[in-house]
């Protein structure tokens, strides 16, 4: 095998093979990229940690087709430095790969191809062009309330449900819960919602990032997502999603509207009075809302807000990441927050067609 | 004429006196009851039970029944096929020998006893009302002995009284039967609850490596696969004295000694001194005032030098030894052994192995250990703290007291504490200061061959005012202690436990009620627990809402958690079931401060440097001057010393200067 192929489209492949590639798996294979000669003109750059996999097609001119594979970080890290516009890649004996630009030349232990994991088949996935930029930004809206604690597996990813004409990404860690709904015509039809695992989001985010258009399929265990040759496949959670309607509160006793930025910064000078995140209490009276803290350690804040306020007064405790973290997605200059009783769930929420909701259950402090 | 003062009781009297020692609630009936199905050989033992016990309980067994002449003499008090002889005490093999338990329970409940022999063409039917037979009939049923106890106690409303809820009667049921089929792999175990199977464990062959006695299968079966899978068997004799061990890795390690079963002759037992014996075993891996997950069985050669009297205890949950230091010993050894080869012990923390024994590895060695020693005393603990941080729950609060606000912060504390933070602290302080003394006992008692005088120096008394603010910080061992220089003095301190009783302090002060930051959630969290702990989290709701934990049964051994302290940043279920074997333990007993501590300590405990944590020379001086302050018994809150002191004329001795 020997091919030759410009730095920066192999860098294309490789940068987004090596965030995929698994270092720790116990499988060594794992942590290779596998290079083969397409015909004379491609080169397919894999790679995959048997959750999520990367296939790209990168242009490249091949002199003798076969395969190998290589550790991805290692061969990410040495073509960025090479000089030149151009490298060459050749397989040699025993397994050696020769990585050949200008003067240099590299010679980087390799495993062979054959032993490298099957990439799920995407050739029959249904695919249907969406718009890459809606989906990007659902998947920030919704990404940062995915729980981490991996015991709880159905809620280590987003909802997504999909109709063909409007989608929907929900996610929640059991302490809030984020929604974004979106027209995306053209858009998978599914009976059910699947549920994307994490990772699998931030490389999908990683491909969208160079990406003007993209191309999505939902072939049940995976989701696979193509922009120009690179092609995703993200395995999909296999559980269920918390019925996450029941706890988006529907009816209210009171609601409050506030301008958004100031209470963004509200919060943040009250997390100040805290080594970690802890909870602030906001309290609302008719017109106002006071945002406080006090840390016994460092001291205390209060903060008036002007608000659009006229139900009974009362008081509520949050974690204050929550807050800043859901207001941070929204964009509206005003936010309405809409509350039942002090240990009810709070509903925040962008003034404006926006549909994004977020909850949030309230800290009895 | 006077009446006479002294008079014989009658009968029913006496039995009813018996049966208090006997039947203290439903699960002793079960017990004693299942005990005679066992001696009479069954292969299937029923056991079906209605309100906690209270309403029925009923045990039938296919075992060889009795005549109807035999079955009638049963229900007479010392009544016994079992003992002949007195002499025979010594050498019992069978659960049952003083001809009580039957008459014991007739007379305080309605009993029907149904039996028939194998060659009988007719079972006989006896009812028993408070001790009186009231009638006695043929009847149809399958070869065996079916024993139906109705309305327990109904006729002593006095210890009626002290029965608890049915959750917690039921699950003293399931103990009580789970602790004999525990001992008795090869025969078939049911018990339902109101209908609803409990447990049902067919034979299990004993598993090779452990012979007779206890059944890894059954073990399995028994303790649920979470613990189960991480049991490792082992078999030892000596001197007469056999011993069958499954020894949990120490990362399940307790605070309460729950997790150790002992038995001797398939005896569930209490024994401080096995107990002992077994923690000792573990050594190191389980760090002091903790206790492994352990099902221990002692077996005593009859032909052997060693004798146990099993008739020590009403209920028999006692035994006395002829030599107990020797089965002591044999046991600490087999466990030893156990441990050195277990597939968990190359799993605790990344530490790597050091020689750090508190106490033994400075004098001469006592037993040359058998196996290499973890870097730290911690290692258990922190495998599992380690797990928890890599699952973190989201962001959560430490605990604060928002209702505070308006008051100054300064004032607040300048106010001193109030009179429940004092009694808490007086309380406090007069455990660390009995487990110091436990410990320089046991330190004693671990140099006992070596030099007199040896423990002393190392095991720390209170230290004096400013004594950490002083010391010279040399640099960090292991990454877990910190080396220091005191007048005279070598002192090694572990930065966790030290870094948690500063934080404990501080969340002690801070917390003027029995009130701490709740975060609820948006899901119910449901968690699988024992139905012992289920039947806590029934009984004492208030309690845990107490410290944060809103926590409701969901059926079963699964409990819903729908707020958690948000004190806690990882996990919250460990913390939780920690909490909830702890409250089991300890029923209503335990002062509702004290779990609070807990609470905090366990908070405190999640918030600190871990071992592994790399220390600046600057962050380890500000927590060595942190610790001044602190009401320090040389422990940290869950009970592990904090610090370790050398004199250096003990390490000139030592170098032979
Ligand atoms: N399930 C049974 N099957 C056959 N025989 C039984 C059964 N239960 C009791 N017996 C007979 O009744 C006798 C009395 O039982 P009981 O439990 O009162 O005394 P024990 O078992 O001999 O001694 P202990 O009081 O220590 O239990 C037994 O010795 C046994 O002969
Ligand atoms: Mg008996």
């Amino acid at each position: 095998m020997e091919f030759r192929i410009h730095k920066t489209e192999f860098v294309r492949g490789l940068r987004l093979a090596q965030s995929i590639a698994d270092r720790k798996s116990t499988m060594p294979m794992l942590a290779n990229v596998l290079l083969r000669t397409v015909g004379k003109n491609k080169l397919l750059v894999a790679a995959t940690d048997l959750n999520v996999s990367l296939s790209a097609q990168l242009q490249a001119t091949a002199t003798t087709e076969g395969g190998i594979t290589v550790n991805a970080k290692a061969l990410h890290d040495i073509v960025t430095s090479l000089p030149g516009e151009e490298l060459t890649i050749k397989r040699a004996d025993n397994g050696w790969a020769e990585i050949h630009a200008g003067k240099v030349n590299y010679r980087v232990v390799g495993m062979p191809d054959r032993d490298f994991p099957k990439v799920p088949d995407h050739r029959e996935a249904p695919f249907a062009d969406v718009d890459a930029a809606a989906l990007r930004e659902m998947i920030d809206r919704t990404l940062f309330s995915v729980c981490n604690d991996e015991t709880r597996f159905h809620l280590n990813g987003v909802l997504f449900e999909s109709n063909g004409s409007k989608a929907r990404m929900v996610s929640t860690d059991g302490h809030r819960l984020s929604k974004v709904e979106r027209p995306l015509p053209g858009g998978p039809q599914l009976t059910a919602g699947v549920i994307i695992p994490k990772k699998g989001l931030l490389e999908i985010k990683r491909v969208l990032d160079g990406a003007s258009s993209c191309k999505l399929a939902v072939k049940t265990p995976y989701v696979f997502l193509q922009a120009d040759d690179l092609v995703l496949a993200v395995k999909l959670i296999d559980a269920q999603f918390p019925p996450y309607e029941q706890v988006i509160p529907k009816d209210h006793k009171r609601s409050l509207v506030v301008d958004r930025h100031q209470l963004i910064d509200a919060l943040k000078r009250a997390q100040l009075m805290s080594s970690e995140t802890r909870g602030v209490k906001m309290a609302m009276e008719n017109g106002k809302l006071t945002v406080a803290s006090d840390n016994p350690d460092v001291g205390e804040v209060r903060e008036e807000l002007e608000a659009d306020y006229a139900g009974e007064a009362m008081a509520i405790g949050f974690n204050p990441k929550y807050v800043i973290e859901l207001l941070g997605q929204m964009a509206s200059d005003q936010v309405g927050l809409d509350l039942g009783g002090e240990l009810d769930p709070g509903l925040f929420k962008p003034l404006g067609a926006d549909e994004y909701v977020g909850v949030v259950m309230p800290m009895r402090i | 004429m006077d009446a006479p003062v002294i008079e014989v009781l009658p009968d029913p009297v006496i039995d009813q006196i018996a049966a208090g020692e006997v039947v203290e609630r439903p699960a002793s009936v079960v017990k004693e009851l299942v005990e005679n199905a066992l001696d009479a050989g069954a292969r299937t033992i029923t056991v079906d039970v209605e309100a906690g016990g209270r309403a029925l309980i009923r045990v039938a067994d296919d075992g060889v029944g009795m005549a109807p002449d035999d079955a009638g003499r049963a229900l007479l008090r010392h009544a016994t096929s079992k003992l002949r002889a007195v002499d025979d005490l010594w050498t019992i093999g069978t659960m049952g020998f003083r001809g009580e338990a039957l008459p014991s329970i007739a007379s305080v409940s309605r009993l029907t006893l149904t039996t028939r022999r194998r060659d009988d063409l007719a079972a006989t039917r006896i009812e028993v009302e408070a001790g009186r037979v009231v009638d006695v009939t043929e009847a149809g049923a399958p070869p065996g002995t079916t024993v139906e106890v109705r309305d327990l106690l109904h006729n002593v409303p006095a210890r009626l009284k002290f029965l608890k809820g049915e959750a917690t009667e039921s699950s003293h049921v399931t103990e009580a039967v789970s602790r004999l089929a525990m001992t008795h792999p090869h025969v078939h175990f049911r018990l339902r609850h109101g209908g609803r199977t409990v447990v049902d464990c067919t034979p299990a062959a004993p598993v090779g490596d452990v012979a007779d006695g206890i059944g890894l299968e059954r073990a399995r079966a028994l303790l649920g696969g979470r613990l189960a899978e991480r049991l490792h068997a082992v078999t030892g004799e000596e001197g007469g004295v056999r011993v069958i061990a499954l020894l949990g890795a120490p990362s399940l390690a307790q605070s309460t000694s729950r997790g150790v079963q002992l038995y001797v002759g398939r005896r569930f037992v209490r024994d401080r001194g096995l107990l002992h014996a077994v923690t000792m075993g573990f050594g190191e891996l389980v760090p002091r005032g903790r206790y492994p997950v352990a099902i221990v069985m002692v077996d005593v050669d009859r032909d052997g030098p060693q004798r146990v009297d099993v008739n020590v205890h009403p209920q028999k949950l006692e035994v006395r030894f002829s030599d107990a230091g020797a089965v002591q010993a044999a046991v600490r050894h087999v466990v030893r052994r156990g441990v050195a080869a277990a597939p968990w012990l190359g799993e605790a923390a990344g530490a790597a192995p050091v020689q750090m024994h508190a106490v033994a590895s400075m004098g001469p060695p006592l037993d040359a250990p058998a196996r290499p020693e973890r870097a730290s005393d911690l290692a258990g603990r922190y495998a599992r703290d380690t797990t928890r941080a890599l699952f973190p729950m989201g962001g959560l609060a430490r605990p604060s007291q928002q209702e505070r606000l308006p008051v100054p912060v300064r004032a607040a504390e300048g106010s001193g504490p109030s009179r429940w933070v004092a009694e808490v602290r007086a309380r406090m302080a007069a455990r660390g200061a009995a487990a110091a003394e436990a410990e320089a006992t046991a330190a004693s008692g671990a140099t006992a061959s070596a030099p007199s005088g040896d423990a002393g120096e190392l095991v720390a008394a209170t230290p004096a005012p400013e004594f950490f603010g002083r010391l010279r910080y040399l640099g960090q061992l292991d990454r877990t202690f910190l080396v220091c220089e005191a007048a005279g003095e070598l002192v090694l301190i572990d930065q966790h436990a030290a870094h948690e009783r500063v934080e404990f302090q501080r969340l002690r002060e801070r917390t003027t009620g029995n009130d701490i930051p709740v975060q609820r959630l948006l899901f119910p969290q449901t968690l699988e627990v024992t139905t012992e702990q289920a039947a806590v989290v029934e009984d004492a709701a208030d309690v845990l809402a107490s410290v944060g934990f809103e926590v409701e049964p969901f059926g079963g051994g699964t409990v819903a958690v729908k707020a958690v302290p948000a004190g806690l940043r990882h996990e919250p279920s460990g913390v939780l079931r920690e909490l909830l074997a702890d409250l089991a333990d300890h029923g209503g007993s335990r002062a509702v401060e004290e779990r609070f501590d807990h609470v905090l300590a366990t908070v405190a405990c999640h918030s600190v440097v871990r071992a592994g944590d790399l220390l600046s020379p600057r962050e380890a001086e500000a927590l060595l001057a942190s610790m001044d302050g602190v009401d320090f018994r040389a422990h940290c809150p869950h009970g592990r010393p904090v610090l370790l002191r050398m004199a250096v004329s003990e390490i000139a001795r030592r170098l032979g200067r």
